[in-house]
């Protein structure tokens, strides 16, 4: 789960919902399933609404998840109040969002392939462009700092699971395919 | 009746011959540490012995599956609570058993008029470091006892001493797991053994005429009697078992082994037992 917003809420809610998922596994002895996941996370947005109104707690987040029982990856992307969509190539939240929205999907349309047909290392390096573009033109979004060794933390989540792209994997994709020197 | 404190005594001792009856046919569990972390195992039937109650704890149980689900629930309801509300490092088994569930279980073996959990229970623990690893026995009048290295449940304490000691003979330095797999699997044997061993044993007693052969202790059976014995219990039940593994990825190490896990660490008179 990715998420815009008001960190504090969002972390209370990813404390919740992962704490709830692993209390329905043990004491079900079974996984919950991806859509009761999705119900779950719209719960929690329902009932952040107030603070969201009160302009204090607004979260907006993205859910990627790998669906075993139907063995595919899926993407969703939600409103502040709960409503659950999902984005079948791709899915964006955020205050640079509407930057970025229009590039993906040209690509997808027009671009050499789809996105969903594109390799692991080519959608890293796509995320990366999209994410410095974002930053580009929204003061909001936080861009890479190389000075400071800050990438932007990227997951792929596959059917054996979430794993974290290290920074040393990031380091030489930006600097050889995102950085343009003028 | 039971004011006069010599009747409550005299209850309470009733209660503990009712409860060594119902472990009778009971199936023992072992838990036993390893390289990577550690290993529970048992042969049950039907109902499944072995679970996940937190990040590092698993539970293994013996008696009335009702009883075992209640305090599963018990133990995870305080587990989970503990964990959201403070941090999943604060969640401890000495805790949970000392504080949790062991009052729990004396208080209910020594209500004469209600009825007593049927349950012994073994809660895992693994530590960060080795060193922390942490085992802990509660039997079903509410003692516990901690341990480390190894812990056993079994329907007798007898049978129980003679697995532990069978254990700490054999167990060397280092275990893999493959290692682990089969020591405690020669220990469940000795325990289930040992069950069988003392019910015929009673009824020797009960027939003088067949004398006080079993009275005699018998040596300990060599590695192949003991996996004949496996084989030939476990083919019409479950082999189970789970691990606590230390390198696992993510917060949760508990995972329970299935048949295609368990097939290569098996030795090779053992595969026909997680075929079916």
């Amino acid at each position: 789960m990715a998420i815009a917003g008001v960190p504090a809420t969002a972390y209370e809610m990813v404390r919740v919902l992962e704490h709830s998922f692993k209390y329905y596994r043990r004491t079900q002895l079974q996984e919950l399933s991806f859509d009761g996941k999705l119900r779950a996370i719209s719960k929690l947005l329902k009932d952040n609404v107030p603070a969201a109104l009160a302009g204090t707690g607004a979260v907006v987040p993205v859910f990627a998840g790998y669906d075993l029982e139907q063995g595919s990856a899926k993407i969703y992307f939600y409103d502040i109040l709960g409503a659950e969509f999902e984005g079948v190539e791709y899915a964006v939240s955020g205050s640079g969002s509407p930057t970025i929205r229009g590039i993906l999907h040209y690509l997808n349309t027009w671009g050499d392939q789809p996105l969903n047909r594109l390799p692991e290392e080519q959608a890293m390096v796509q995320a990366l462009r999209l994410l410095t573009s974002a930053a580009e033109f929204d003061s909001a979004t936080g861009g890479v700092n190389r000075e400071a060794s800050l990438y932007p933390v990227i997951k792929l989540i596959t059917g054996a699971g979430v794993q974290t792209v290290p920074d040393a994997t990031l380091k030489p994709l930006y600097e050889s395919q995102v950085v343009r020197y003028v | 009746m039971y004011e006069e404190p010599y009747r409550w005594v005299e209850a309470v001792g009733n209660r503990r011959q009712y409860l060594d009856e119902q472990f009778k046919q009971g199936s023992p569990v072992v838990a036993l540490a390893y390289d990577g972390g550690i290993l529970l195992t048992t042969v049950s039937k039907g109902t499944p012995k072995l679970y996940e109650i937190y990040d590092r704890l698993a539970l293994g149980g013996m008696g009335h599956p009702t009883d075992l689900e209640k305090l599963r629930f018990s133990l995870l309801e305080m587990a989970h609570v503990e964990g959201f509300n403070r941090s999943p490092s604060d969640v401890t088994g000495s805790r949970l058993v000392k504080y949790g569930i062991a009052p729990v279980i004396k208080q209910a073996f020594e209500e004469v008029y209600k009825a007593p959990f049927i349950v012994r229970i073994l809660v895992a623990e693994l530590g960060v470091k080795p060193e922390k690893d942490a085992l802990l026995t509660i039997n079903y009048d509410g003692t516990f006892e901690e341990l480390a290295g190894c812990a056993v449940l079994a329907a007798t304490p007898a049978a129980q001493t003679k697995m532990t000691a069978y254990l700490k003979e054999q167990t060397p330095a280092t275990l893999s797991l493959e290692q682990a797999l089969d020591l405690a699997l020669r220990a469940w044997a000795i325990g289930s053994l040992a069950h069988q061993q003392e019910e015929t044993d009673q009824q020797a007693e009960s027939d003088p005429s067949a004398g006080k052969a079993g009275l005699v202790t018998a040596p300990v059976p060599s590695a192949e009697v003991l996996m004949a014995h496996v084989r030939g219990i476990a083919g019409g039940r479950t082999l189970e078992c789970a691990v606590l593994e230390r390198q696992a990825l993510g917060t949760s190490k508990y995972r329970s082994l299935k048949p295609s896990d368990l097939a290569p660490l098996l030795p090779k008179s053992l595969q026909s037992v997680v075929a079916n």
